[in-house]
């Protein structure tokens, strides 16, 4: 059985696979459901200083495996994450041997009031998400972050146009890893039949996940990989052991789920790291390691551009 | 020109290849004689490499053309407009992307008999779309339609707005990229970076098409992931005044065009058209707090149990053979079973006036 245990900024993660923030780790008691499931890792859904006001519809699916959605970050407060819900996700990170990530957001001030709090609970590293391009701006937001928390810090960047590793290689030097990429929009599908919004926010417009999300995430994550020396996590429509050997070949060292879980439960997690290992397996490799950047390498030397 | 609310347009890509192909489209039931964009010199630019993306996807390197137009132009154009003229449509070349050689190929094909041109600014550098615009717009006489894609920003619609004077139609987006298309088995030869088109852009194309709809007041064409009447539809009530085709009729075949616009009546395109933007052009009351609960059809209900696979609230339980049970208190309202469930057997409902749903078959 080839090897899918990745070793990450002094943590070890059991398979390459973890939550992205989400739903799916909305509360204590799914990241309990997400070890159980098999993760590799836990990663809790963000939390900022005040929970958000989320509009009602907020999620709707969309062809077979993609999402729509307005989730913005928790609805339940700083202070339930800070009783209860981290102490439950906590205590079965350690049960199941698992690192835990937690993820906030988003201005200076909400990290370093946050940051110090959450690290306080013991987790393991704190991801921060990103919504702006501007270089200055987000330094600012890292380095509120970097100067909070002794923990290694994921910068979770967000799809814009350009080179996604510009804004990456302005950020190295303030965080341990880049999380890529977080859902695109805004986006808008309609219920043709009434011509009514099928989501609550103003006009109905949601970000888009899931699988229609997949070549954009692999360019993001190799747009990030090829200029910078630090891990890069891999997110964005993974519905296949094979999208998550694709993300490894762009440069990822780890990927996140959300969306696929949401559509196939909390043991999906075992499957897809039983997948991976079966396809090393079959293909003749002995680690996910000897995947990482196997496209990567090639496209530098090739000197791929569209 | 005019185009009427029932028109189904080729995009200009793979789909319309030649002087045959399109007027293969135009048996199809397209709309007009679109052709594949052609420049003066194609280059890499006409790049075949399409790959499918899941099943109603595609990536593609946004080719034109592999034949310059001095070659295309005494060939393909002279049949693709006489076959126009035989079935009594437009006929609308699409060029592409530099200043200097829309402008060329514009004036030789408005006086060829052109009805209209697209200007696919596909490769136009960003900065340059503007001035080529007003260029060809100020040597010919015919309409031209302003294709435009997401990788010059995500302000399409001031872009268009800027543009109005200039452009008589704009058709969004066509393509989204760049992407990166992978292949695990071999990683070597992989696709690479290039665009994506088809369902998995659709959303992203009606976002673009409302937003401009709302801004200008020139027909705005729904160009990505179209392939049936009811899309078509949604597309129009956005906003849209015509749809564009290319990933379903490279998939299906030219009759595509002729099944979307025949789907397509059923809608009485003249009433939907721009529907959503009156009611919701402003926005609609936001709501944040759980006002509505899922309720249950229970004879559309087919027991299939994913809807409690979907529900992360614990709000919903469904085992097998069995109608599912709905707790209202810990329901969030958000909405992913209503919208994932595949019969369609549930809707929202004032939550006052639905306490509990369940039951046994």
């Amino acid at each position: 059985m080839a090897r899918i245990a990745v070793d990450l900024m002094g943590m070890r993660f059991k398979t390459p696979i973890i939550p992205a923030a989400g739903p799916n780790v909305g509360t204590g008691e799914q990241l309990r459901r997400s070890a159980e499931g098999g993760a590799g890792g836990l990663l809790a859904k963000t939390v900022s200083t005040k929970a958000a006001e989320v509009p009602r519809p907020d999620m709707a699916k969309y062809g077979l495996t993609g999402m729509l959605n307005h989730e913005l970050w928790t609805e339940l407060s700083l202070q339930q994450w800070l009783e209860r819900e981290y102490e439950i996700g906590l205590a079965a990170a350690r049960e199941h041997g698992l690192p835990f990530i937690a993820s906030m957001g988003y201005t200076p001030d909400d990290l370093r009031h946050i940051g110090p709090l959450v690290e306080a609970k013991g987790v393991d590293a704190i991801e921060f998400t990103i919504h702006y391009v501007d270089p200055a701006l987000v330094i600012d937001i890292a380095r509120a972050l970097r100067e909070s928390v002794r923990v290694p810090i994921i910068a979770k960047l967000t799809p814009h146009k350009g080179d996604l590793g510009e804004l990456a290689a302005a950020l190295e030097p303030h965080v341990d890893a880049f999380a890529c990429i977080n859902s695109y929009g805004p986006v808008l599908t309609i219920d043709p039949k009434w011509s009514e919004p099928v989501l609550g926010s103003t006009h109905g417009y949601g970000w888009l996940s899931g699988s229609p999300l997949k070549p954009l995430a692999l360019r993001c994550v190799y747009e990030v990989a090829r200029r910078v020396q630090k891990p890069v996590i891999g997110i964005g429509g993974i519905v296949t052991a094979k999208d998550v050997i694709e993300f490894f070949m762009a440069g990822a060292s780890l990927v996140e789920v959300c969306t696929i879980i949401m559509y196939r439960g909390q043991g999906y997690y075992a499957k897809l790291a039983r997948g991976v290992s079966d396809w090393l397996d079959t293909h003749g490799y002995s680690s996910i390691d000897e995947v990482r950047g196997l496209y990567l390498r090639q496209a530098g030397v090739r000197g791929d551009a569209v | 020109m005019r185009f009427d609310a029932l028109t189904v347009l080729p995009g200009p890509g793979p789909n319309v290849s030649g002087a045959a192909a399109a007027a293969e489209a135009v048996r199809g039931g397209a709309g007009a004689l679109v052709l594949q964009t052609v420049t003066v010199a194609p280059g890499g630019r006409a790049d075949p490499v399409r790959a499918p993306h899941g099943k109603d996807g595609a990536f593609h390197r946004l080719a034109c053309s592999p034949v310059p137009f001095d070659t295309w132009f005494p060939t393909e154009f002279a049949a693709a407009a006489a076959a126009a003229r035989a079935a009594g449509v437009p006929c609308i070349p699409s060029i592409g992307y530099r200043r200097e050689d829309v402008v060329l190929m514009g004036r030789r094909l408005a006086a060829a008999g052109a009805d209209a041109l697209i200007f696919d600014t596909a490769h136009t550098p960003t900065p340059e779309i503007g001035p080529a615009l007003a260029s060809l717009k100020a040597l010919v006489g015919v309409p031209v339609i302003l294709l435009l894609a997401p990788h010059h920003g995500e302000d399409l619609p001031e872009v268009c707005a800027r543009l109005e004077p200039f452009a008589d139609a704009f058709a969004l987006i066509g393509a989204f990229g760049p992407v990166l298309s992978l292949d695990a088995e071999a990683p070597a030869a992989s696709p690479g970076l290039g665009f994506l088109s088809g369902a998995p852009v659709r959303p992203i194309m009606q976002r673009f098409v409302f937003a401009a709809a709302r801004l200008v007041k020139k027909p705005v064409i729904a160009y990505g992931g179209i392939s049936t009447g009811a899309e078509a539809a949604e597309a129009l009530m956005l906003g849209a005044s015509a749809v564009m085709v290319t990933t379903a009729a490279v998939s299906r075949g030219p009759s595509v065009y002729g099944q979307i616009a025949a789907d397509l009546r059923a809608w009485d395109p003249a009433k939907i058209k721009g529907e959503y933007i009156r009611k919701y052009g402003h926005g609609q009351r936001v709501v944040t707090e759980k006002e509505e609960t899922p309720e249950l059809i229970p004879d559309a209900c087919i027991t299939c149990t994913f809807c409690e696979t979907v529900c992360f609230y614990d709000a919903l339980v469904a085992p097998v053979r069995t109608l599912p049970t709905l707790a209202a208190e810990p329901c969030f309202q958000c909405g992913l079973c209503v919208s994932a469930c595949p019969t369609g057997a549930l809707t929202f409902r004032p939550r006052d006036s639905v306490t509990q749903m369940g039951g046994s078959s």
